[in-house]
């Protein structure tokens, strides 16, 4: 899975970013370069679905993938897919439901939502079973207070709480295949039952970790779909969604600027207020302006110059930012374009 | 007072008896005097504390060298219903932090990282608190010729005055009459009540197999493991190697769960596995040193250092692992003719080489006087010079002491003070090499004596050691053949994922239930 991924990128990517911009990307770096080209090149599915992927191991993949020949890279981290990599991503894509993906609507709330699911289910079923020295499968702070209360409040209907998760958890695994169902149950812990680590089950499915942490994000990705479109069907499943669905992305430092913003400070006013550098705050205004789309970029651009960016963008189709200033003879600067960019995605 | 010591102990350790040391270090302690207290590994140490954290009047503070080992603990308590527990240390966040200072006074017993002793607004709201006790676990390391020394500690005895001198206790499973003096010394505690117990575990037996390489290591474990089915923890130095080996050894031995555990490996997977091996799901952990200390299984049969670690102290603290329960357990320890290289690479590479102060020197030199610059790129500087995070901070710390450079604010540009320094600091590291090799050696020596394995183990650190209780050591008595481990059955969970789900979320099979 992770080749297919890789290979999907580079070619939306068209050999304008580099293979480092891939890797922060899946990992979700937050900062306003990967987020723009994830809406630039329209790869908001895979944003950060590969959190705990060091750098060395990307990079061993990296390397194991131009060994078989799928892609070169050049000195300039730029990759260059072979018809061997053109024809596998086309052979292979439609095995993996890659579209079910949904990495950077769900990046707040995608990790919080499993955590939640894996201790409550520790949780209750110890309870059930009169165990109360049992020790947390997550450190995070935040989803021991939650799991808290949720058991606070449902403790004397925890039979009607297990087996509603035992039914909707079956109607939801039918639906996956075999593999994946087994994965997903085999992660989770118990009374007695410890979940498997990423590395077992890479060698019980003979795949490789990475391989089994996206399939455990899609996973997930899959169940946060399905009970995002109907939750009717599962009552006890959207428990785990409680506060979560609201919060929608932006990097803390841009959302600061923002409110800054709305309040009519200029972005001098602003660099100066907050002590940071002006293209910083430039970044915070591009991200602003891929998230909310009431976002106006007239303070900084009129009507026409904005078109006239457009055209410019068409014709020499590309998305580098250079290739287009230039074609614009300097006339705007890189921030200007960016905000075209950013409302014409 | 002493029936009602043991009415305490039932009631919130849940223990009938005390065990040896136990109840004389507690009493001391409730009568307000300071203690050191050395008593063998597994022998329950921390209950030495625990037991009055509940019953003293006001918090007890306890300083622990090793995050994970007073994250363990904390987890294990507020598991056992003691919840006024809390461990502070620097992987809290802003947010949580601010939360525990708010609600400080309504814990009982608080578990601090040395480095958060250090930190002004902790001490401020610490120092708002009655501290009842002052604890120093692992007191060894606060020692200059204790195998883990550590910079912060030596700093405990201004704590200790800014905490309005409140009783001491410091413990330690693993520290010579020199270290012993030490800790005392560096406390400032001259009063403190001795209570030193034998550190030899009477349970464990040692035994050295000479090898000639790698390969027959790894063939000679498999022999063993397939022989014992029990409870195995294998040290390793290396995660690569702890990796390669737990492959080796699950394509041999199908029916044994075997896993490794490093710190390279995620926060989540490092908890699952931790807890598969407590949960018996787990019969052999490939590991390294990041695995262990906070250990405390009762049942671990074997211990095997397929590496050295580099003294005796960390070899005793990690066979320590071992019969925690009282019963026949075995340290089994695999030796190549080069099992120095690895411990000594090691050695060599903790603090930043000779020549490369001498550069990093001239440089700092070069940059206040010719630059002009009085700010240290800290990143930079690690980069030019190749120095790991610790070498750094060692450079640092003593930088900082000799009053050269304070934060990364360069204090001083007078070459003579700086070549003085330089020369200080080269001699601090050529002396703690020296020594560190010296205490390798002694472990290196023990590997090749001819006498018995348990007496010289312990020479370092008591006159004698009390009778095995099962066997000695294969230099007296051991022999596999002779062993009678109780052994243990893997267990598999095989199951469809349907049955597997089934069982976890507990829904009985209707239909089963009424046939059996
Ligand atoms: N009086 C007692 N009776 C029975 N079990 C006890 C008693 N005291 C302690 N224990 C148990 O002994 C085990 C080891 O205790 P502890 O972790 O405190 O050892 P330690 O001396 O700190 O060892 P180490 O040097 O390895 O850190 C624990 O499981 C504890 O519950
Ligand atoms: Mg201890
Ligand atoms: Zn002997």
């Amino acid at each position: 899975m992770f080749s297919l991924i890789i290979l999907e990128c580079m070619i939306k990517l068209r050999a304008e970013r580099s293979v480092t911009s891939i890797y922060h990307l899946i990992i979700g770096k937050r900062s306003s370069q990967t987020l723009q080209d994830v809406y630039l090149y329209k790869l908001t599915s895979y944003f950060g679905i590969l959190k705990s992927l060091n750098r060395k191991e990307f990079d061993t993949h990296i390397e194991e993938l131009v060994t078989e020949g799928l892609f070169s890279i050049d000195n300039d981290g730029l990759a260059t897919i072979s018809s061997k990599g053109r024809s596998y991503y086309e052979r292979n894509q439609e095995d993996f439901q890659l579209k079910d993906f949904n990495g950077l609507n769900y990046d707040r709330i995608s990790e919080n939502f499993q955590l939640r699911m894996q201790l409550l289910i520790q949780t209750i079923t110890n309870r059930k079973l009169n165990n109360s020295t049992f020790i947390a499968i997550t450190d995070n702070k935040q989803v021991q207070q939650w799991v808290k209360q949720t058991y606070f409040i449902h403790r004397n209907q925890l039979e009607h709480l297990l087996s509603g998760l035992y039914n909707e958890l079956l109607l939801f695994l039918n639906g996956l295949t075999d593999k994946e169902a087994s994965l997903f149950v085999h992660r989770l812990t118990g009374y007695e039952k410890i979940g498997l680590s990423k590395n077992q089950l890479a060698i019980k499915y003979d795949m490789t970790k990475t391989d089994v942490e996206l399939n455990l994000v899609l996973i997930n990705h899959k169940l946060l779909n399905d009970l995002l479109q109907d939750n009717s069907t599962y009552n006890y499943l959207s428990i785990f969604l409680k506060g979560l669905n609201d919060t929608y992305f932006i990097t803390d430092t841009a959302a600061q600027t923002y409110q800054l913003l709305i309040r009519g400070y200029s972005i001098d006013q602003i660099s100066k207020n907050r002590r940071l550098k002006v293209s910083t705050i430039e970044d915070h205004v591009v991200e602003i302006a891929y998230i909310d789309d009431k976002f106006s970029i007239r303070p900084f651009l009129s009507e026409h110059e904005e078109k006239e960016i457009v055209v410019a963008v068409e014709t020499v189709n590309s998305k580098r930012l250079k290739k287009i200033k230039t074609s614009l003879n300097d006339k705007y600067s890189y921030f200007q374009i960016r905000l075209v960019l950013a409302i014409n995605r | 007072m002493n029936d009602k010591l043991e009415s305490y102990m039932k009631e919130y350790m849940g223990h009938p008896t005390f065990r040896t040391g136990q109840k004389e270090i507690i009493n001391d302690i409730l009568k307000g005097k300071s203690v050191l207290g050395i008593l063998p590994t597994g022998s329950g140490k921390s209950l030495c504390y625990q037991l009055p954290a509940r019953i003293l009047d006001g918090v007890v503070v306890v300083v622990s060298p090793l995050i994970s080992l007073m994250i363990d603990q904390v987890k294990q308590l507020k598991a056992s219903g003691f919840k006024q527990v809390i461990a502070i240390n620097s992987f809290l966040d802003y947010s949580q932090k601010h939360q525990a200072y708010q609600q400080i006074d309504k814990y009982k017993l608080i578990y601090a990282s040395p480095e958060m002793l250090q930190n002004s607004q902790f001490m401020k709201q610490l120092s708002r608190l009655k501290v009842a006790l002052f604890v120093i676990d692992e007191a060894h390391c606060i020692s200059q010729w204790g195998h883990e020394f550590r910079p912060d500690y030596l700093k405990l005895d201004t704590v200790i005055t800014k905490l309005k001198n409140p009783p001491v206790l410091a413990l330690s499973a693993t520290a010579t009459p020199e270290v012993q003096k030490d800790i005392i010394f560096q406390l400032k505690c001259p009063s403190m009540n001795k209570h030193i117990y034998p550190m030899d575990r009477d349970n464990i037996a040692f035994v050295v197999q000479h090898v000639e390489n790698e390969n027959k290591k790894v063939a000679l474990l498999k022999e063993v493991l397939q022989e014992f089915s029990i409870p195995t923890m294998i040290y390793f130095s290396s995660r690569k190697s702890a990796e390669q080996v737990a492959e080796l050894l699950r394509i041999d031995l199908p029916n044994r769960n075997i896993a490794f555990y490093h710190g390279g490996m995620d926060q989540t997977d490092r908890i699952l596995i931790q807890q598969q091996f407590m949960n018996e799901q787990l019969d052999i952990i490939c590991c390294t040193s990041a695995f262990g200390m906070g250990i405390n299984k009762k049942n671990v049969r074997l211990v095997v250092h397929f590496h050295l670690p580099t003294q005796i102290e960390s070899f005793i603290q990690e066979v320590g692992r071992a019969g925690r329960d009282g019963e026949s357990s075995v340290s089994l320890v695999l030796a190549t003719p080069n099992e120095d290289v690895l411990p000594r690479r090691l050695i060599e590479t903790e603090l930043p080489a000779i020549e490369q102060v001498g550069l990093l020197v001239d440089y700092v030199i070069f940059l206040s006087q010719e630059k002009g610059i009085t700010l240290i790129d800290e990143d930079d500087m690690q980069l030019r010079f190749q120095l790991s995070k610790t070498q750094w901070r060692f450079l640092k710390y003593h930088f900082e002491n000799h009053g050269m450079i304070k934060e990364s604010r360069i204090l001083t540009k007078v070459y003579a003070e700086w070549k003085s320094v330089l020369k200080n600091v080269q001699r601090v590291i050529s002396q703690r090499n020296e020594l560190k090799l010296e205490k390798l050696s002694q472990l290196l020596d023990w590997l090749n004596s001819n006498k018995c394995r348990r007496i010289q183990l312990f020479a370092p650190f008591q006159y004698s050691v009390s009778p095995p209780k099962y066997m000695c050591c294969d230099r007296c008595d051991f022999s596999f053949t002779k062993w009678n481990p109780r052994l243990v059955e893997s267990k598999n969970s095989s199951g469809n994922w349907v049955d597997e789900l089934k069982l976890l979320l507990l829904q009985g099979d209707e239909n089963e239930k009424q046939t059996s």
